[in-house]
């Protein structure tokens, strides 16, 4: 893959998230550490029950995103340029969800457990990038979840069914 | 015994770079952090954040606990407790237009360290800010794991409900 779909991809990415506060050339510097992959449509990326390996930074493309939920999946769907598998990768927990490119081509710079490791205690510009970068979408989804977690709670008052869902919003701690 | 504030957030710091880089850092770097984020002293009862206030810098706390409520239609309820390690009002750093979503108050006395964005600008290359980095991405991965259990078991609950109506 070359060198300038990863140029592509880091301007994408500063473009996206200007929160990170790290600069195009910190961005390419971390997506060298990466390896490039496409992935065709319906392809896997990661597989829900699975141990976390790899950091995906989706650079092009949709990816659908299922939790089975025992027997009643909820899916979502995400599109580029997004990051998968954060948390599995940062809590070493099994995936828990199912990864899927949709609607064409996905294209996303992958990177390994080991390196990870190495990177995230970093303090040059892969490092800084990659904390940030992480943090800032992590912080975006946590925004978008409670606000999600609050609108269910609202809904469940509306109809009288509000003491059961309250609960879960306090196991939540929100 | 009342805790020397100053000392604690040294311990704290060096404890933090060990726990997350795996390494002891010099003091210089510890001193750095703690120059431009003296330890702050919360007495119980004190308001650190309070909703709707515009939210500028998450609080590591050092020592002690906080508690977070809500103000809400059904009046003003408890969402949650935070107590050493813990941090509190981390989305400011990476979502700064967003007002702080609860206020939080001092249970008991406590120690906090204030980590407003230009600290992290600043300190790029400190190895402790990258260790407070990675403490940030452990605190926010937590409470997104949460979260999103939160939301499954709600939409559960409400299916089940609306089943059994």
């Amino acid at each position: 893959m070359s060198t300038e779909a990863l140029r592509v991809g880091a301007q994408t990415l500063a473009g996206a998230y200007p929160e990170v506060g790290a600069n195009a050339e910190e961005l390419l510097s971390l997506l060298r550490a990466c390896r490039l992959r496409s992935y065709a449509e319906g392809e896997d990326l990661c597989v829900e029950g699975e141990p976390s390996q790899q950091l995906y930074i989706v650079l092009e493309g949709a990816v659908q995103v299922e939790r089975a939920n025992d027997g009643a999946p909820i899916r979502i769907e995400v599109r580029a340029p997004t990051l998968l598998g954060t948390m599995g990768i940062v809590d070493r927990s099994r995936r828990t969800a199912t990864c899927t490119a949709i609607r064409g081509t996905a294209l996303a710079a992958t990177m390994d457990r080991d390196v990870f490791r190495t990177l995230i205690r970093g303090t040059d510009g892969r490092g800084i990038a990659l904390r940030r970068l992480m943090l800032t979408v992590l912080t975006r989804q946590l925004i978008d979840g409670n606000d999600r977690l609050r609108t269910l709670v609202a809904s469940a008052d509306r109809h009288g069914e509000g003491d059961p869902l309250r609960s879960a919003l306090l196991r939540a701690g929100r | 015994m009342r805790i020397n504030p100053q000392h604690a957030a040294r311990l704290y710091l060096h404890g933090l770079t060990s726990l997350h880089l795996r390494e002891r850092v010099d003091d210089a770097h510890v001193d750095w952090v703690l120059q431009r984020s003296p330890p702050v002293e919360v007495p119980a009862g004190h308001v650190v954040l309070r909703q709707g206030d515009p939210a500028d810098a998450a609080l590591l706390i050092v020592h002690g606990e906080l508690c977070a409520t809500v103000h809400a239609e059904s009046g003003e309820r408890e969402v949650g407790a935070a107590g050493a390690w813990d941090v509190v009002g981390e989305t400011a750093l990476f979502a700064p237009t967003q007002p702080r979503s609860a206020t939080v108050r001092a249970a008991r006395d406590s120690t906090c360290l204030r980590v407003p964005r230009a600290l992290l600008e600043e300190g790029r290359e400190n190895p402790v800010v990258a260790a407070i980095e990675y403490h940030l991405l452990h605190t926010l991965t937590h409470r997104l794991r949460s979260t999103n259990q939160g939301i499954v078991e709600a939409m559960a609950e409400g299916a089940a409900r609306r089943g059994e109506a």
